[in-house]
């Protein structure tokens, strides 16, 4: 061979090399206070100036025009309303009282906030959402819902989101859908279809779907469901990007950030609510969190990531990287997992090797999740014998969601084996028994139907029954020996 | 010949030298640092303990069907950090605990509780140095501090309420009542059965129950005399119940139980329900203002893990909870 052919040689050998490091040998992933210059770069919300309390002679005035307003087909309707809207931040404070006043007339208090939605400042917006967050009556929340569609201000959203946890009145729930769509957060919609599934009358049917069918229509998706779907799957937000948050929703959502780090779970748990609900934008302010030095903070931000799913597809990047930091590498794994990028597959992979049993495990798991086939070899690796057991049954678990029903014996063995986590190999069974069911190919789905049948009526207890020690144990036992005979 | 006197000095010289010895010999080499993968090793040399914390709620902590159902089968992921913790030490003292992904099934095992970080004086925290011994435990005063369990337990506030209480002015701390030494002899070291909420006589020795007439209306009255913390505590499912009924007059039977009174911290989304959990040293009454309250009654004190009932407009609770105490109130 002449120089040439071993230059070309030589360069092939070089390229045949796995490019990347091994996961040990990752760049170190930099700790640093995030958060805390955040926030103190965003300065303090901006306090309202007190306007001075109205005189007498206002009051009645104002009184009088809120009367006219209330009452049932007013003439001069309009003119009254922009009226009242013109006197701007001055009323506010007489109007929200009024508005919050439980012994008011109910169309007063109806006029007091169609008048707030129309001035429009932020004090303005503040009482809507307080009424909508505070208000025992209904109706008055769901008026607060439908008004703030209408408001310039954004950075109640967070708030909003909030609401979308806790309220407990159909009506209202889907008016902070509607309204949060029509502010481009379609995190909504998916509490709208509930509502309408579990709606009693027609009319409260055709109401919601009149609601979904506008939204759909107003970026283009078919109907309520696809445009959960393409919510869902950040395809909605890649076709209809939204505009940068404002400086004031920037600093609520730092301030939000910092409370991840807070002792109370209940106070985090509502926190990773608000972000993983948030717009795409909200990946890159939780990215840099990932960095922070607080570690409750770091991993909260990952475990937001990871309930975004596939719309937090741009934090792919900054989790590979973040899976060199011991403590964040497991929630990092489960972010990538859940995100379901294929480019994740070859770090996971690689992180199925590493010394840290708890990241081998987590990226096991994580694999699962991100649903690509081509990793069944790896995983099939990690499922070796010799290997520690949790990583073992991880790994089962994803090759089993991955269709490769190589480890189902193992998994069998585990639903009866001591100290095992049986329930989730009880529950990668269900959920594969299920698929093979609902399988196109008749053949596979007929005897599959009747497995699955048998397998769901060894859990004879009734709905909202917990079953005792015993009963798990012999209801584990019973699927092991049902499990058998396939 | 040597002397009696010089054998005697060659005698003196020889025992102190051996004495000198023996307290300056060098210490018994040090078993070599070991990483342990599972609490199923530390059974091997701590078999009475193993059993002990075997029979327990913490080994429980993941499998349990209680917690796996009020979990959702841990979907809810916060569940985790408690259920299944990374090791106390590690996270840090009277900090959040952190979650593992690794043995979950073991719960709050040895591990989690004994195993220091890498780099520390010895492998696991005890109460004793025995650097020879194969898991080279050091003496961690912080092993019998509240702080150490609240890292998992003041997630509900509990070692916060016990702070208010004069237990802890007094220095008794969480492992005097739920890790007492084995039969009450310090050299036996402490029980790790860590009695609890399910030890139903441990739960009925926190509280009393008695009652009176106040103008003929009938008070119950729940006084916490000897738990270090409110009643019930820590997890939001547990529940004690005050119900009453009327008693059998002339050969009758019973009537049914009719609620009173709920002790209970309610979770986030049950809007509309208060904290109502009876703290340490306090006395609540309860009036039962009811004209079929008026002749004899019986009130009891029941007490329940999770706090549904199979039909809320009848409770049962003799089928569905255990009685704790019960009294009867004549008219």
């Amino acid at each position: 061979m002449n120089a040439r052919g071993w230059m070309a040689f030589g360069i092939l050998l070089a390229g045949c090399g796995d490019p990347t490091p091994p996961a040990e040998s990752l760049p170190k992933f930099e700790l640093r206070d995030v958060v805390e210059p955040r926030l103190a770069a965003a300065g303090p919300a901006p306090v309202a100036a007190t306007p001075p309390p109205p005189s007498d002679d206002q009051l009645e005035e104002w009184r009088a025009l809120l009367d006219t307003l209330a009452a049932p087909r007013a003439s001069l309707r309009e003119e009254v309303l922009a009226d009242l809207v013109s006197r701007g931040a001055v009323a506010v404070p007489w109007l929200t009282q009024v508005a919050a006043d439980t012994s008011a007339d109910a169309g007063l208090r109806a006029a007091a906030l169609e008048v707030l939605g129309g001035i429009d400042t932020p004090e303005a917006a503040e009482a809507l959402v307080v009424g909508l967050e505070k208000d025992p009556e209904p109706w008055v929340r769901s008026n607060c819902a439908f008004r703030l569609a209408a408001s310039r201000h954004d950075r109640f959203l967070p708030r909003m989101l909030l609401r979308l946890r806790y309220e407990s009145d159909d009506e209202t729930a889907v008016w902070i859908g509607d309204t949060l769509a029509r502010r481009g957060n379609h995190s909504g919609i998916d509490g709208m279809l509930v509502v309408r599934a579990r709606a009693k009358d027609e009319e409260r049917v055709a109401w919601v779907d009149s609601r979904l069918a506008e939204l759909a229509a107003a970026v283009g998706a078919p109907d309520g469901l696809a445009l959960a779907a393409d919510w869902a799957s950040g395809e909605l937000e890649r076709r209809h990007p939204q505009p940068p948050p404002s400086k004031e929703l920037e600093r609520e959502i730092w301030s939000v950030i910092r409370a991840l780090g807070e002792w109370d779970l209940r106070v985090v748990d509502d926190r990773r609510f608000v972000l993983s609900h948030m717009n795409a934008w909200v990946v890159t302010p939780l990215c840099e969190t990932l960095h922070e030095q607080n570690v409750y903070r770091r991993l909260h931000a990952a475990q937001c990531l990871e309930r975004m799913g596939p719309r937090a597809f741009a934090a792919v990047p900054v989790l590979l990287d973040a899976l060199a930091e011991p403590r964040l590498a497991p929630g990092a794994a489960a972010a990538l997992g859940s995100i379901r990028q294929a480019s994740a597959r070859p770090s996971l992979e690689r992180a199925l090797r590493a010394s840290d049993l708890d990241l081998a495990t987590a990226s096991a798991r994580a694999l699962g999740r991100l649903g690509d086939a081509a990793a069944a070899p790896a995983l099939l690796e990690a499922f070796a014998p010799g290997r520690a057991v949790d990583l073992r049954q991880a790994a089962a678990e994803s090759l089993l969601e991955l269709g490769s029903p190589q480890a189902l014996p193992f998994l069998i063995e585990r639903l009866t084996a001591p100290r095992a986590e049986a329930v989730s190999a009880e529950a990668a069974l269900q959920r594969w028994l299920a698929r093979q069911a609902a399988s196109s190919d008749p053949a596979v789905a007929e005897p599959f139907s009747a497995r699955l049948e048998a397998w769901r009526r060894l859990d004879d207890l009734p709905a909202g029954t917990i079953a005792t020690r015993e009963q798990l144990a012999a209801r584990l036992e019973a699927r092991a020996k049902l499990a058998t005979t396939w | 010949m040597p002397t009696l006197r010089t054998w005697s000095a060659i005698a003196v010289l020889a025992l102190g030298g051996a004495l000198t010895m023996l307290v300056f010999r060098d210490p018994p080499p040090a078993a070599a640092a070991r990483s342990f993968q599972s609490s199923d090793e530390c059974a091997a040399c701590h078999a009475e303990v193993a059993a002990e914390w075997q029979a327990s709620w913490h080994s429980r902590a993941w499998t349990d069907p209680d917690v796996l159902a009020l979990s959702n089968d841990f979907a809810n992921t916060d569940c985790i950090d408690c259920h299944a913790p990374r090791p106390v030490f590690e996270t840090g003292i009277g900090k959040r605990v952190l979650p593992r992904s690794t043995r979950r099934a073991e719960g709050v095992d040895c591990i989690a509780c004994h195993l220091l970080p890498e780099g520390s004086r010895g492998t696991v925290a005890g109460t004793m140095d025995a650097p020879a011994a194969p898991c080279r435990p050091v003496a961690m005063r912080e092993l019998s501090q509240p702080e150490f369990c609240g890292g998992c337990h003041d997630q509900h506030k509990t070692v916060e309420q016990w702070r208010a209480t004069d237990y802890a002015a007094k220095g008794i701390g969480c492992i005097d009542c739920h890790m007492p030494y084995r039969g009450g002899d310090p050299n036996r070291g402490r029980d790790h059965t860590m009695h609890g909420a399910h030890d139903l006589a441990l739960v009925r020795s926190a509280v009393q129950l008695s009652a009176r007439r106040d103008g003929g209306v009938a008070v119950a009255a729940v006084e916490n005399v000897a738990a270090g913390h409110h009643f019930p505590t820590d997890e939001r499912s547990r529940a004690a119940d005050v119900f009453w009924r009327p008693l059998p007059q002339a050969g009758g039977s019973a009537g049914d139980w009719r609620f009173a009174y709920r002790f209970r911290s309610p979770y986030r989304h049950e809007v509309g329900l208060v904290d109502t959990l009876l703290p340490a040293h306090e006395k609540r009454e309860i009036r039962i203002d009811d004209p079929e309250a008026s002749g004899p009654i019986e009130i009891a004190l029941f007490f329940r893990l999770t706090p549904y009932w199979k039909d809320p407009a009848r409770p049962d609770p003799e089928r569905e909870s255990n009685l704790l105490h019960r009294v009867e109130l004549a008219p």
